[in-house]
């Protein structure tokens, strides 16, 4: 029995009292739904002894102005707000799983919403009386006569009652806050001291919940009036305090405030539960998993990009060839280079390494076939012979600025260093790529 | 007084003399434990080659590997090293300092790359403390004397292998060096006879650590840069505009 309904012909309509009544109701039961228009008051007795409840509301309401108030208990809300209406007595309680039966012979016109006023000759018509008769029914045939009021109506002689009275239950996640009238707080580092112990009470009652947070919420109250909220996200749920210590000071470092601090509140905006996973007996690295997504965690709040994938294209250019995805999973999959050549990279083999940007570099060139082709070069530190330069492979495409049209050589110093050189055929520039390791 | 351990000539350095004499060191004293049981257990590579170099047959844990030659084709080893890694099942990350990772890409691996060089080594630490990976290679930092202090901390603490491909060796406890043999290349031809391409190159590797210093020989094959679009690999690959 969950559901405590009180119904009054006539409750007390001004807003002090309306206001009062519902205040008080919260002392007796955690959840509390008023509707004076339909003249009940809904309280939620799961966990609590339901006929205290429905005493105290009835004592409450008559205390208040209520005229005649009457409860009732019941599983359904249906149950309990019939029993309300039609109770003879102060409290009228329907046992657990009789809701069917106390509905059973009472009218149609009972039932909460009732039965729409074209139904009632249809109803007559096959001569039902009550909810009993209803009920005796089953679902096609009351569908098939009455359709889809007709199933409304039937559920509710049943007892079958779902209505969500109460609504979602709002979730109370930890949260902290500080507020000060004598002093302005202008320094960042006295707010990250007040932060960092608003902190510790938050993260501690997570720990005590086993629930690490994804996100919370910092909000500071000024000087001025104003209120600033900053969200902060850290990388996966934790209740770690140095963690979100440090991911907060990040998000501090470039805020400024128009006015000094005179609130500073912390409250989580999202959590999910520490769980444990289950391990597997083959696994060699379950026992440092829960390390190695802390350091990579550590590692993302320290540069939200450092941990990429690369993606393999088949432009042209080797310096556009590849593009680096951020993401946070490492996997091993053979791959198969442009060309359709599948590599082991279990064999070692010298690749190309690139320079992020090419060096422009001076060049000693000799003529091959009516080709400049470099003979050493200087790279602003050394000077550099080449033994042997392979190419030209030239390679040239693109529109407008990003036109594109390059010698290509590949260079073999004097001390077996293979690089990566071309001509800028556009700008008749040399530049060095990369190298080979 | 001090003795002088007599040296052996390398037909009696035999893998069964030193069976042998492991036996009877075990025989003679049985309470006596070899050092190296009493270290941590080597992380084979397998990549036999450079493993035969190591001391104890692998990359030691908990210890600091320098690579102290920058283009000798140390990328290219620890990159097989890597990917045998995991195969094996075991994790592997990749701190790219310099961001260099050509276009011929690098699956398989965490690849790390941070921003600059003192994030490089920031991650390396963060990493290495965390004791989940097998190996951590980094490259294109060049840390000072007390950032190589940190990261042999760092080393010790998480009990992984580190590589770490920079000049500096002061807390190294394995050095290894490595430079290409230009008169050992192979080279491909073209159709008029002159070179076209570098089939292989070869490097040589040597590995010191205390009272150890090995070198061996290694071809490697070279991988192309340019996409060759021609069936033929024969042919002459021409593209683009020609004057």
């Amino acid at each position: 029995m969950s559901f405590v309904c009180l119904s009054s012909p006539a409750w007390p309509t001004d807003a002090a009292r309306s206001t009062e009544l519902a205040r008080r109701s919260l002392l007796l039961a955690p959840r509390i739904r008023f509707e004076p228009a339909r003249g009940v008051l809904w309280a939620d007795a799961r966990g609590l002894d339901p006929i205290i409840v429905a005493a105290g509301l009835a004592e409450l309401a008559s205390a208040l102005g209520a005229d005649q108030p009457r409860a009732g208990v019941a599983a359904t809300p249906i149950g309990a707000l019939v029993a309300a209406r039609t109770g003879t007595e102060p409290i009228t309680v329907v046992p657990p799983g009789s809701d069917r039966a106390f509905l059973a012979p009472l009218d149609l016109g009972h039932l909460d919403p009732p039965p729409p006023r074209y139904l009632y000759p249809l109803l007559a018509g096959i001569g039902i009386e009550n909810c009993g008769d209803l009920a005796r029914l089953d679902a096609q045939s009351v569908e098939v006569r009455f359709g889809a009021e007709g199933i409304r109506l039937w559920q509710l002689a049943r007892g079958d009652d779902r209505r969500p009275i109460f609504g979602a239950r709002l979730r109370d996640l930890p949260s902290a806050e500080l507020e000060w009238v004598e002093y302005e707080l202008a320094d960042q580092e006295q707010v990250t001291f007040i932060v960092n112990s608003l902190l510790a009470t938050v993260t501690d009652q997570l720990s005590r919940r086993r629930e690490g947070a994804h996100g919370m919420v910092l909000e500071f109250g000024l000087a001025d009036r104003s209120r600033i909220e900053l969200p902060i996200r850290a990388s996966h749920p934790t209740a770690d305090r140095k963690i979100w210590l440090r991911v907060i000071r990040v998000a501090l470092e470039p805020v400024t405030f128009s006015a000094p601090a005179m609130r500073i509140g912390l409250r989580v905006d999202a959590a999910a539960p520490l769980a444990d996973r289950q391990g597997d007996l083959f696994d060699t690295g379950f026992s440092t998993e829960r390390a190695t997504e802390a350091a990579l965690a550590h590692l993302l709040d320290k540069q939200a990009d450092a941990i990429v994938v690369a993606e393999s294209s088949l432009h042209p250019l080797p310096e556009r060839r590849t593009a680096w995805r951020t993401d946070t999973i490492g996997r091993f999959t053979p791959r198969i280079l442009p060309g359709g050549e599948a590599v082991d990279a279990r064999a070692p083999r010298l690749g190309v390494q690139l320079f992020p940007v090419p060096r422009s570099i001076h060049v000693w060139s000799v003529m091959r076939r009516g080709v400049p082709v470099p003979d050493r070069y200087y790279d602003g530190t050394q000077n550099y012979r080449l033994s042997a330069s392979l190419g030209p492979d030239r390679i040239s495409g693109g529109f407008d600025e990003a036109e594109y049209n390059r010698d290509y050589f590949q260079g073999v110093r004097h001390d077996g260093v293979m690089v990566l050189l071309y001509r800028d055929r556009l700008t008749d520039g040399w530049f060095l790529a990369g190298w080979w390791d | 007084m001090t003795a002088t351990a007599p040296h052996l000539p390398s037909s009696h350095r035999s893998p069964e003399r030193s069976h042998a004499l492991r036996n009877l060191l075990v025989e003679r004293f049985p309470d006596a434990v070899l050092v190296p049981d009493r270290a941590t257990p080597p992380l084979p590579t397998g990549f036999p080659v450079f493993d035969q170099l190591l001391p104890n047959g692998g990359l030691p844990r908990g210890r600091m590997v320098t690579w102290t030659s920058l283009e000798g084709g140390a990328t290219a080893v620890l990159r097989a090293a890597c990917a045998s890694l995991l195969g094996r099942g075991q994790r592997v990350a990749w701190i790219d300092g310099a961001r260099t990772i050509g276009p011929s890409g690098f699956d398989g691996p965490l690849i790390v790359r941070p921003a600059d060089g003192a994030l490089a080594l920031r991650s390396a630490e963060i990493l290495l403390r965390s004791g989940g990976f097998a190996l951590v290679v980094m490259t294109g930092c060049d840390p000072e004397h007390q950032g190589m202090l940190r990261l042999s901390r760092m080393v010790h603490e998480g009990q992984g292998a580190f590589v770490a491909l920079t000049a500096r060796s002061l807390t190294a406890t394995v050095r290894v060096t490595s430079r290409f043999l230009l008169d050992r290349f192979r080279w491909a031809t073209g159709p008029f006879g002159d070179v076209a391409a570098v089939e292989s190159v070869a490097i040589e590797i040597t590995v010191k650590a205390s009272g150890w210093s090995r070198s061996a020989f290694l071809n490697l094959p070279a991988a192309s840069h340019e996409l060759r679009l021609s069936v033929e690999p024969g042919l002459a690959d021409r593209r683009g505009t020609l004057d």
